[in-house]
């Protein structure tokens, strides 16, 4: 079905067509911040869209997973006594900061096309080493399963309770090689 | 201004292990190749109908 739209990089000062996820915080972000993080080198967005309407949207940004494997309380101490941090692995990741599809779009497998699109996106003839796509999924059900759905898992049991959930997914296990 | 995107935290300890180990474990699992061919195909034909944005 994203064939059928046209698909284009928001550029600065670009006018968007209309667009209504049904939740304010995120046409909030379309409509308002998404210009101000572009301006800022923060996210890039990127739109699907038709001749009347912003059918969904995406932003992405450069992001890392990293680990540790001692405690937190032992890593401050260690740090202060070994300048170099010898015991992190750091892991190159695009995360996926925002996406919505506009309601009269929902329910037809737009989102999961998406998520489709951005793993191989970030693979094919990628210019940069991509290990990961994280994401920053808000903590409602829904949210949670679709995303479940399409491979991720959670990052870390420490956000439990927050509003949204980080989540990532291992593009190790989408390319053929 | 809407919710600020979460920054990915380190992880330590416990969190850390299990991560490791789990993407140890991805350098064999694969997603079917039917979940592949489908998100290649997506990508396809959406770059072709819109080869000015790539």
């Amino acid at each position: 079905m994203l064939e059928n739209f046209f698909f284009r990089r928001i550029e600065i000062n670009a006018e968007c067509k209309p667009f209504d996820c049904g939740d304010a915080d995120l046409n909030d972000f379309f409509q308002k911040d998404c210009q101000d993080y572009l301006r800022q080198l923060l996210t890039v967005s990127y739109v699907f869209e038709n001749e009347e309407e912003t059918v969904a949207f995406f932003s992405v940004l450069n992001d890392r997973i990293s680990s540790i494997d001692t405690s937190r309380k032992f890593f401050r101490k260690l740090r202060k006594k070994i300048p170099h941090k010898k015991h992190l692995k750091s892991y190159p990741a695009v995360k996926v900061g925002r996406l919505g599809v506009t309601q009269k779009y929902q329910g037809q497998q737009i989102g999961t096309e998406i998520v489709d699109f951005i793993k191989a996106f970030f693979t094919e003839r990628n210019k940069t080493g991509c290990r990961f796509i994280t994401v920053d999924a808000y903590s409602t059900p829904r949210t949670i399963k679709f995303y479940e759905k399409n491979g991720f898992q959670f990052l870390t049991e420490e956000d439990k309770k927050d509003d949204t959930r980080l989540m990532y997914f291992d593009l190790m296990t989408f390319v053929r090689h | 201004m809407a919710k600020p995107i979460k920054e990915t935290p380190i992880l330590f300890g416990k969190e850390a292990k299990r991560f490791e180990s789990e993407i140890k474990k991805n350098e064999s699992r694969k997603v079917s190749e039917k979940e592949y061919k489908r998100a290649i195909s997506i990508f396809s034909k959406v770059r072709e109908k819109n080869k000015a944005s790539f």
